[in-house]
């Protein structure tokens, strides 16, 4: 398994090298020149051309290509043309709030979506799972920006139960340890930061999972439909086995390779961040940061967060390889 | 009896006096924390760096200059006590208040001011500091001549120095020099000044927080801090206002500022605005059609602005009579004979012109909201539909804020033939408006209609020469009408500034909107 891990890896890096060209000339190509929004409106062409100059946007693209992949291979992703930091450090800021908002998703689409499913199969076109059906055709159809503003002028606004926007509350906040804010709740002991912290995190959870509930729900349900037609669920059952072992243990654990995939596609779609709900729960993740990038023609924030989604990406689809070896024991690395 | 009773009323009054006091005691916490908000990250702290609303909204409270502006405008001396101006008004002499401190506890005195100077004098500026140029373009030398005097040449006599100085948030603002030469790559996110508030903490996407400086030379701030949330969307800032989450909030879009006033406890503060919305023909006299004054008319005469900038913004946008915004210098002037609405007059001139069924053109706009155009590409639409209707065919461009800047900046002009924009002034001084039809600014620079007439070029460089304010504002006057009159631009309006403030906010009507930052003022509820 090491070997085939190693080999996958290594299979990653002409990947991340060619999205990195890529975009690399798509952003000098067609992108603004970030003198203009540096400069401010104040800008006269003299001064712009002395700033493209001084940011060594004047040379030409191959040059500029070989410095930055030599940098690049150094560890080095550049500095934010407008911050004047490190773009990975930019991003290591952000990613525990993307991350944990995209775990706590997750697991709360997960844990609907599957159980959802199941019942759905199990009671296969009964109301239940033509509600469930709909449900989750609306789910997933709903637009995140108005299902998430839907949610404030509700539960924030009319209802004052849970806060708007933001991570946390200033006056109950944990001590910064790792950036995740629940796990550091936990570190510290600070359990009404660790309440604080989940109700921060509640609206924009809910806003991105409904559309995934509907997804791994719609998933479960037509393959359980698909293993409880099959040969061993009727032995299963003809030997006597409680349906609810059956269900679980025979039929759920050999339906979950499809399930486990689409649920490692959402997650590692939204590990590369959610703008729309960041930008609406003012939430401080690396999507809305990479979308900025762009608008700003920030060439290594573009580059670095471009490079992040890829190792995502690629992550996140030999974690899901990985993982059907455990969940089927005919496939072996 | 009657010495009882008024003993006793007496006691009583007291007694009610001194209940009223404690309530309001009471009422107001003096180490609340001010919740402010912005739409983004600040991109620079470092005042030299700093060009955007986003960066500025910080480093107002954090630096002080050696003047500032108070709401209205008007100049209080900061940093510097008093200042005396030579007769032939090239030589500034200012004196330093003893005893100022930067947040590090080191002394901002003259030789502070003098090291603060030399790092952005457009000399030995670094080509990102934009301010440096517009702030001492005109200085020919400074020097601290002891501790507590400050003294400085200028190249000719400028009614705009003094102003320009007041601009405590951009380069004017005064940095340590020890904090700076101790760490110069790191002090941008770690800034020390001698402003009102120190710095705390930046959170990248979240917040930058500020804490009272407590020997703050003026005084110091009657609330504990303020913390600038970066809140993205507009509509959950208006929400956060609305429960409270947020204290402060400018930069009102005009459909949240009903919504707002009917929230409850939430204040609406209207202020007029500094800014001008503006179509330019752009570079005209290359034009082939608006080379024609007549058509440049035709265009302005077909134009119901009133009735436009109602449908659109409701109240948020004011009909202009000029360039000036009505709160700046010269702004409310009795003589301005602005173009009005006149579809017959737009008809006649364009028959007279050759163009009797009309003509087409292409505007180049920009698809965002703001402050003088609170309705984005709206606006073009709005135009191109009232422009048809004499037959005037106009094509908009529409593209995203950096594009339309960096086309609006190309020289010369390629693909369209005017320009939809706008400008918010920087400082009160109406220069900081007027620029835009200067000669100085023409081929990639602000004058986008290649304006030059020679008598505007007069009147407008006699105003920024002139010994006195009165002198200029009448200069900049006539210079304005001399636009209206030769139309090398049309002021479509001024966009109005709303701060809302959330219920806890006691006294934001007293300070909040217009020139410079009060916000050290601001009383919060316990």
């Amino acid at each position: 398994m090491l070997k085939y891990t190693l080999k996958r890896i290594l299979m990653a890096i002409p990947v991340i090298l060619g999205i990195v060209t890529i975009v690399f000339v798509l952003m000098r190509v067609f992108s603004s020149n970030p003198a203009y929004l540096l400069l401010g409106q104040r800008a006269s062409a003299e001064r712009v051309a002395e700033l493209t100059s001084y940011l060594g946007l004047d040379q030409p693209i191959w040059k500029q290509y070989i410095i930055y992949l030599g940098q690049m291979f150094q560890g080095d992703f550049g500095d934010s043309l407008f911050s004047g930091l490190p773009v990975m450090q930019e991003i290591g800021e952000r990613l525990p709030a993307t991350i944990e908002l995209a775990l706590f998703s997750v697991l709360i689409a997960s844990v609907l979506g599957v159980s959802l499913g199941v019942i759905c199969a199990v009671k296969q076109n009964s109301a239940l799972d033509r509600i469930c059906q709909v449900g989750g055709l609306v789910g997933v159809s709903l637009p995140k920006f108005w299902l998430g503003l839907m949610l404030i002028i509700l539960f924030a606004v009319n209802l004052g139960w849970l806060p708007v926007s933001g991570r946390f509350d200033f006056m109950n906040r944990p001590e910064t340890i790792t950036g995740f804010m629940i796990l550091d709740s936990i570190i510290t002991g600070n359990w009404a930061a660790l309440g604080s912290t989940l109700r921060y995190m509640l609206l924009p959870g809910v806003s991105i999972a409904i559309a995934s509930v509907g997804t791994i729900m719609r998933y479960t349900r037509s393959t359980m439909l698909e293993t409880i037609r099959q040969d061993y669920i009727r032995t299963a059952r003809a030997k006597g086995l409680r349906e609810r072992v059956v269900i679980i243990h025979h039929a759920l654990k050999n339906a979950l390779i499809p399930i486990v995939t689409v649920i490692g596609m959402e997650l590692g779609g939204l590990f590369s961040g959610s703008v729309l709900v960041e930008t609406i729960f003012a939430w401080p993740g690396v999507g809305k940061y990479i979308v900025d990038g762009i608008n700003n023609s920030d060439y290594a924030v573009v580059q670095g967060g471009c490079v992040l989604v890829a190792v995502i990406a690629v992550g996140m689809n030999l974690v899901v390889d990985l993982l059907y070896g455990l969940l089927d024991p005919r496939i072996r690395y | 009896m009657r010495k009882t009773l008024a003993l006793i009323l007496a006691v009583l009054m007291v007694f009610g006096l001194s209940g009223v006091v404690s309530a309001e005691e009471e009422a107001y916490n003096p180490d609340a924390i001010i919740y402010e908000t912005s739409t983004d990250d600040p991109t620079h702290l470092d005042p030299a760096l700093a060009t955007d609303g986003q960066s500025t909204v910080v480093t107002q409270l954090l630096y002080s200059a050696l003047v500032g502006y108070n709401k209205d405008g008007s100049l209080y001396m900061d940093v510097a006590e008093s200042y005396d101006v030579s007769e032939d008004g090239l030589t500034y002499t200012f004196h330093i208040r003893d005893g100022v401190k930067f947040h590090d506890g080191t002394p901002c005195d003259a030789e502070a001011i003098e090291w603060n100077w030399n790092r952005v004098f457009p000399a030995n500026a670094t080509p990102d500091m934009t301010y440096s140029s517009v702030l001492f373009g005109n200085v020919e030398s400074f020097e601290a001549t002891d501790p507590l005097t400050f003294v400085v040449k200028l190249k000719s006599q400028d009614s705009t120095f003094l102003t320009l100085q007041g601009s405590s948030s951009l380069a004017a603002g005064l940095i340590s020099p020890t904090a700076y030469e101790a760490d110069p790559e790191g002090f941008d996110r770690n800034p020390v000044g001698c402003g009102p508030y120190k710095f705390q903490e930046w959170q990248s996407g979240q917040y930058v927080s500020l804490v009272r400086y407590d020997d703050y030379h003026l005084g110091k701030a009657v609330n504990g801090g303020v913390v600038v949330r970066i809140i993205p969307e507009s509509a959950t800032a208006v929400s956060e206002v609305m429960t409270g989450g947020v204290d402060v909030k400018t930069d009102l879009a005009a459909d949240q500022v009903d919504l707002l006033k009917g929230a409850e406890g939430v204040n609406v503060i209207t202020v007029p605005g500094k800014n001008l919305s503006i179509l330019s023909f752009a570079d005209y006299e290359k034009n082939e059609l608006f080379k024609d004054i007549r058509l440049r008319q035709a265009v302005c005469y077909a134009l119901d602005m009133d009735t436009i900038n109602k449908a659109l913004y409701g109240d948020a946008l004011v009909s202009a009579k000029s360039a000036i915004p009505v709160i700046m210098q010269a702004g409310d002037w009795d003589g301005y004979e602005p173009i009005g609405y006149d579809v017959e007059k737009a008809k006649e001139l364009m028959a007279e012109a050759g163009y009797p069924d009309g003509f087409e053109f292409t505007c180049l706009t920009y698809n965002v909201a703001k402050s003088y155009n609170p309705a984005g590409e709206q606006l073009a639409v709005q135009l191109q539909a009232e422009l048809a209707k004499v037959g005037i065919t106009m094509n908009i461009e529409i593209l995203p804020w950096a594009e339309f800047t960096e086309r609006m900046y190309a020289d010369p002009v390629e693909g369209y033939d005017v320009l939809l924009h706008g400008w918010g002034a920087d400082y009160n001084d109406t220069s900081n408006i007027l620029f835009l039809f200067s000669d100085d600014e023409i081929g990639g620079g602000a004058n986008h209609s290649g304006y030059n007439d020679p008598e505007f070029n007069e009147l407008f460089d006699a105003a920024k020469a002139a010994s006195s304010y009165e002198e200029a504002g009448e200069l900049y006057a006539q210079a304005a009408q001399k636009v209206n009159e030769d139309v090398p631009a049309y002021i479509l309006g001024h966009g109005n500034d709303y701060v809302a403030t959330s219920a806890a906010i006691l006294n934001g009507d007293e300070y909040l909107g217009g020139w410079g930052n009060q916000i050290r003022f601001i009383k919060k509820a316990a």
